[in-house]
Formats: C-alpha cells, structure tokens, sequence
C-alpha cells in the first residue's frame, strides 16, 4: 500500500485521505462490530476443531482496473488450457501423446481417475469452478502460485466481506467506483445449469456438502441458500436405474447437476472409495453415462498436480496457441535427477511441497525452517520424489492490517475466482488472504489465516 | 422438500419450544416456592418434587442428586449434564440442527437461535444461584420469542414452516398434557385446599396464560377449572385442544401442497387427537377420567412423531454411520 513511509502508492492515495480521518478507536470500534456480526451469523471457519470466526481485516486491498484487466485475460487464459488439458487426459491424449506432458507424470497424479476415462461431460467441460492463487512478488510482478481445480473454497468469503465492509466502512467507498461482487453466486448457478445434461430442461441443481463437521461448511450452506437450490449430504440422494434421486418427504425427485464439495474419491463407495460414508453409491455409473453432472467433474485434481503445474504454460501454447499472460513461480520436479540435486543443495532458500497437498500443510519453507525440519524434509522427498516440488522462495507483497489499535504489514496472496460456464467469467477481485502472523508466508485460513475485501476499481 | 431437511426444521421447532416450555415452568416453580408452605421447608414436596415430574423422572434424579431443592433443581434443568433435556441441550441440538439447515431458514432466524446459543455461555452455577433464575428464564423466552417473530414474519409458508409448525405445536401439547398430569399425580394424596390452589395457581405461571384464563374462567380460581381450560380452551395458544388443531391442519395444508402423500398415517393420528379433544370438551371435566383422557392424548402425541418418521421423514431416521463425521471434517477444501 505505501512506497514509503506516510506516502500511499497512488490508487491508495484516496482511500488513505478517507481513512485519514478516522482515529483509532473508530476502527476499533468497527472491527468489533463485524467480529460481533461474524459470530453471530455463524461466519466461523473452524481451526484446531473450534470455530473460530473469520479473522477479517477492515482495510479493503485495492486493484485498479488496468492492472485487473491483465489478470481477468490471464485467469481466464489459463482456465480454458487447464479445462482443455483435463477433457485431454481422460479423452485422446494428444498432449500426452505429442510429449507437451510426460505420460509417467500423469498416470502417477494422486488426482488422476482411472473411471473417468472416456467419459465426456456436456460441453466438454470438466471445470466449471477454479480458484487460482496468485501473488505480486518483490518486484510488483503478479504470478500463479497454485490451481485449485477440486473444491476452491473461498468464494462465499467474497460476497460476505463485501457485505460487511459496506457496513462497517461505508466511508472508504467514497468515489472508489468498486465492481460488484454480490452477483457471483448467480455466475456459479448459471455455470452450474450450463452443465446440466442435455435435453434437461429448468435441470433441478445441488449442493453436495460432507456435513456440517466440515470446516467448509459456511461456504456450502451460504452457496446454497445464495443459489436457491437445496443443501445436501450423500445420504439425501439414491441412485436407481443410473439415475440421481433426491429423498424428499413427497417421494424420489430427479436430480440433474451436483455441486459436490466432497473429494473424488469418497463421491462413490461402489466404484471409488469403499469405506466412504459421504457419497452416493452408484454415482459413478451415473455420470458416465452422462445422466447427471458432477461439478467440478470427478478427476480434475490431474491438473492441480503440483507438478503438472510447472508444464502449464506449454499447455496454454499447446491447446490454445497464445502466449501465457500471467507469469508463474519457477519450479523443480523433484521426480527428475537434476532438479533434485539442485533443490536438496538449496533447501535453505526453496518452497518444498507435496504435489497433492492443500491448505498450506505438507510444505517446508526453507528460510523459516530449523536445519533439523529440512533434514526430515529431504528424507521424506528423498523415499518418494514424485510426491514433491521445489519452487523459488518469493517475497509475497505485503498489505496493511489492523493488529489492536495499529497497522502492521503482513504477508497476503489473492485467490481469484473464475466461473466457466459457456464462457469463462472471473469474478472481479476474489479473496485476500492475509497472513496474521509477523512475517508468515502462510495465509490459508486453516492455519489461522484472514481475509480482506478486495475491490477492483473502474476505470 | 428433502426428507432430512424436514425432519431438522421439526425436531428444531420442538427443542426450541421444548426449551421455551422449561424456561416458563422453571420460573413459575421459582415464583411459587418464594410464598406460602412452599417457603417453610415444604418448598421440595410442593414444588421441586412435581418439577422434577414433569421434566424427568424421579428415580433418575436421584441417582445422581440428593435431594430435590431450589439448588439442585434449577441447575438440573438448566444446564444439568446429567440432564439430556436440560434447557441448555436443547438449545444446542436445536442450534446444530439449525446450522445443518441454515441455508433453509432466513438469516435472521439462524442468527436468532445461533445467539440465544452463544449467550449460555455467559452462565455459570454461581451466577445462576445468585442472580436467581429468573433472569435467565426471561432470556431463553424472549430468544424464544424473537425466533418464533421472526419464523412467523419471515418465512414463506412453505413445506419448512409448516414442518417447524407440527414441531412446534406438538411439542407444547405435551408439555401442557405433561404440566397438568403432573399436577393431577401430586395433588390426589398429598394437598388440599388453599394449599393445592396455591399450586394450581402457580401452573397458570407466567402473567400472560394468567390474564388469558382470566378472561375465560375468571370467577373460578379452581383446580378444575384452570385444567380444563389448560387442557381443552379451543382459543388459547397454548391449551392442548388448540395446539392438537395446529399439527393436524399443518399436515393437512402439507397434502395439499403435495409434500406429504395422500391420506398419510400422522394425519390420521391427529385427527383422532382433535376428537378427543374435542368429545372431552362436551363431557363434563373431572373425576377418574382426566388422568385417562391425558395419557391417551400424550400417546397419541408420541404416536404422531412416529408416523411422521414413517411417512415422510427418511426412514426411520438412520442415525449418521460411526465415523461420518470424522469422514466430512477431514475432506480437502482447497
């Protein structure tokens, strides 16, 4: 937010005079208005097995429409290779074939379904919903730290924080010409529909939640409720004759698109996961045959594959012929001998992570790590190589957060949210995460994480 | 509508009701044990005791308390962990059911009963002792209040609000039939006269079923005639006749609008209850036959909750399988 000292970068210049006004004990005052607001409405994300409510921070993280204009033909940009790239994996295989992607890589993704091959949903679409976490490094430059192509989480965060900071600060808005974001919900419905299978029409859509335990659950609930369209668990839905039924207090009701927030492999107990107790059985042969969607479909995690990830831009080149927008983070497969050898001599300066992991758990942060913690970490990357990537270390920009009665700066990320239905749609600006600890790089909210507001400016 | 929703929104309209209904008894058994024999050491027998009637059993009570008394029984209902229908898991089942069919309900009635949740937290024993339970009482029933406002101004008339509304009127039949059955059990041997009235009284509780019956019964301060008005009064909220009337033309608007299949057994059930009620009404109320005529409705009432399970609700209602929800908390949301 600032160049120096008491000198805002200019798109903060008018937010920071409106602010300026304010004292302390306002902010204050207003934090513990939407803390109080948060709790009550049950906004909770639970954290250690406590929910604990959405640390949300009142200072909005501005985008001017320039720099968003960049990021939107990225995003998108790279939605439709990924999209593209998955339909490929379990359809021809050209990329594969062509040795834009190693085979071995592929066929050893964690994410990779086996079933899925040969099934092609309606529109050949396979990502209807993507989360693409990107960061500004040291030198202001934007680049994709990570797909999230499964459940990206988050999305509810972006209409709830807007709601609130239109409460709490209505004067920060102030001649800021901020783009709406309470419409995504009705993008995710729309995109949803889209997938119906053919020949359904006004096709009945749900939201498959694991239940409230779940540390989600808000988000499925709020998505849900903001969609109109019913919350369920696996046991509100029966197969028959390869066909989905929701159980209602009436009888059986055909079912058409299914919204699921459960992971690939508990989606199934018959084909999947046997011992799954949060699916429907029988949903597999379903989908196959085409007679429901699955959103995301089942397998998408092939092109979250941290190591995928380092062949993304050949991807977007192969499948669409552009040149990739948005830059990414230099990265090492660790399956491959050289790289190997190179980040085990650098482990003191790399980012370590599993390949299939998410929520910022299973990764070494070489800098902040003990020499001990390394060492166990390049044992563990030692016994099973393919299972890691090592990227460079970046400087995550930082942002100013209220810590009590003063700003601090922390560490934040900003995971866009893009909505591919007909066409690809990137809701403006999508969550900041904020790193609450000094000097954390670590902003996911199951480890304690906040969130901003992040408003996309007109120009 | 989905069978588990239905069956969330009822069973969360009865433990709100249910925790509303023990608030309003505990503060009346509070009020009546301030005056009269009940404040001369008679304060267990009199009151405590049928208390503990009405909400538990007596022999369970004992097993873990020594004695009824204004200590042992306020925290007992209350907060009591020994208590499976205590004021505060009622609240915290309907709070979790409320929360797994939050986006059924409008905003503010989750966040109504996602409050009067967080504010148990704010009472301990020392406090609830000290400040009395009054205080507390008034809380759980003006929550109790804001919600049902909100539930009745807020919500369509949908299949929710009318599986909240068989919830909840069948909930506070019972807890009338119990209340007087009670009262019936007690005072056969052990009270008389001025004393028994005293009770009797005490069982009109709260000032706005006093006013009411006042307006109906208001010569006859006696026994017999604030039972039946509590029982069979076809215009006071909460007599059972009048609740019984509700849960059987909620079922019959859910036929209607083809939420329940045609001719289902609850209805059935129900209107069998509103003939009882309704032919005790034109006999003349007392002797042998109201003890009777309570323990038929009160199984008929059960006998509803079963049929509703049956019929509409998913079979049965399997208890989520042993390891579900470790299965949900584990699942990746990335």
């Amino acid at each position: 937010m600032f160049e120096a000292p008491d000198r805002p970068r200019e798109a903060y210049a008018r937010l920071y005079d409106g602010l300026a006004r304010l004292r302390p004990s306002a902010f204050t005052a207003r934090r513990a208005l939407v803390d109080s607001a948060y709790l009550s409405q049950g906004i909770t994300f639970d954290h250690g097995g406590r929910e604990q409510p959405f640390p949300f921070d009142l200072l909005p993280r501005l985008i001017p429409a320039a720099e968003w204009g960049v990021l939107e033909r990225g995003l998108a940009q790279r939605v439709r290779a990924l999209d593209r790239f998955v339909a490929d994996v379990y359809g021809p295989r050209r990329a594969v074939g062509d040795g834009v992607v190693p085979n071995a890589l592929v066929s050893t993704c964690d994410g990779y379904l086996r079933p899925m091959v040969g099934v092609e949903p309606p529109l050949g679409r396979f990502v209807h919903v993507a989360g693409i976490d990107l960061v500004r490094d040291d030198d202001g430059t934007w680049r994709v730290l990570e797909d999230n192509l499964r459940c990206p989480s988050g999305l509810s965060y972006v209409v709830q924080n807007r709601a609130f900071m239109r409460r709490a600060l209505p004067e920060a808005f102030g001649d800021h010409h901020v783009q709406p974001v309470g419409h995504a919900p009705f993008l995710l419905l729309s995109a949803l529909i889209a997938a119906a299978p053919q020949g359904r029409t006004s096709p009945r859509v749900v939201v498959l939640t694991p239940g409230p335990a779940n540390a989600a659950y808000y988000e499925h609930a709020f998505l849900a409720q903001q969609m109109g369209v019913p919350l369920v668990e696996g046991g509100d839905l029966t197969v028959r004759d390869r066909t989905v039924y929701l159980r209602t207090t009436s009888g059986r009701e055909r079912l058409d698109v299914i919204y699921r927030r459960v992971d690939d492999a508990f989606l199934d107990a018959a084909s999947l996961r046997s011992d799954s107790l949060l699916g429907v059985t029988g949903l597999m042969q379903a989908c196959r045959e085409g007679r429901v969607a699955v959103c995301n479909a089942i397998g998408t995690g092939v092109a979250d594959d941290k190591a995928v990830y380092a062949f993304v831009p050949d991807l977007i080149r192969y499948f669409l012929g552009e040149e990739p927008v948005l830059e990414q983070v230099p990265t090492y497969l660790l399956g491959r001998e050289e790289d190997r050898e190179y980040a085990l001599a650098n482990l003191d300066r790399l980012v370590v992570k599993a390949v299939d992991g998410a929520g910022g758990y299973g990764m070494l942060i070489g800098p902040h790590a003990t020499p001990g913690e390394r060492r166990a970490f390049a044992a563990r990357v030692a016994a099973h190589p393919r299972g890691y990537v090592a990227q460079e270390t970046i400087r995550l920009s930082r942002a100013p957060v209220l810590v009590g009665e003063r700003f601090r700066a922390r560490h934040v990320d900003l995971r866009p949210f893009v909505v591919y239905g007909e066409r690809p749609v990137v809701v403006p600006g999508g969550l900041t995460r904020v790193a609450l600890r000094d000097g954390s790089l670590v902003v996911n909210s199951s480890q304690g994480g906040g969130s901003k507001d992040t408003w996309v400016l007109s120009s | 509508m989905l069978a588990r929703v239905a069956e969330t929104l009822y069973r969360t309209a009865r433990d709100l009701e249910r925790a509303d209904a023990l608030a309003r008894l505990l503060e009346v058994s509070q009020a009546a044990a301030l005056e009269g024999e009940a404040s001369n050491g008679a304060g267990g027998r009199l009151v405590w005791e049928p208390l503990v009637r009405v909400v538990a059993d007596m022999d369970g009570f004992l097993a873990t308390h020594r004695r009824a008394d204004e200590r042992s029984v306020p925290w007992f209902v209350t907060f009591g962990r020994d208590n499976p229908d205590s004021i505060a898991a009622c609240l915290s089942r309907a709070r979790a059911n409320a929360r797994s069919v939050r986006d059924r309900l409008p905003s503010e009635v989750w966040e109504g009963v996602n409050d009067a949740w967080l504010g148990l937290a704010d009472w301990t024993p020392a406090r609830l002792t000290r400040d009395g339970v009054y205080l507390f009482c008034r809380g759980i029933r003006r929550s109790n209040h804001l919600i049902v406002g909100l539930v009745e101004q807020s919500m369509s008339r949908d299949e929710g609000w009318q599986f909240m509304r068989i919830g909840r009127f069948l909930e506070r039949a019972e807890r009338t039939a119990r209340l007087v059955q009670a009262r019936h059990g007690a005072g056969d041997a052990t009270m008389a006269g001025a004393l028994d009235r005293h009770g009797w009284r005490a069982m009109l509780g709260d000032a706005s079923t006093h006013e009411a019956y006042l307006q109906v019964g208001a010569a006859a301060l006696s026994p017999e005639s604030i039972g039946r008005f509590l029982v069979l009064d076809p215009r006071f909220p909460r007599s059972a006749a009048f609740c019984v009337g509700q849960v059987e033309s909620a079922i019959e608007d859910l036929v209607a609008m083809d939420a329940m299949p045609v001719d289902p057994a609850p209805l059935t059930l129900a209107r069998t209850a509103r003939d009882m009620v309704d032919g005790a009404a034109r006999r003349p109320w007392g002797g042998a036959e109201v003890p009777h005529l309570l323990e038929r409705l009160l199984a008929r009432c059960e006998s509803i909750d079963a049929a509703l399970a049956d019929a509409c609700f998913v079979a049965g209602y399997e208890r989520a399988p042993i390891g579900q929800r470790a299965q949900a908390s584990r699942q990746a949301q990335n």
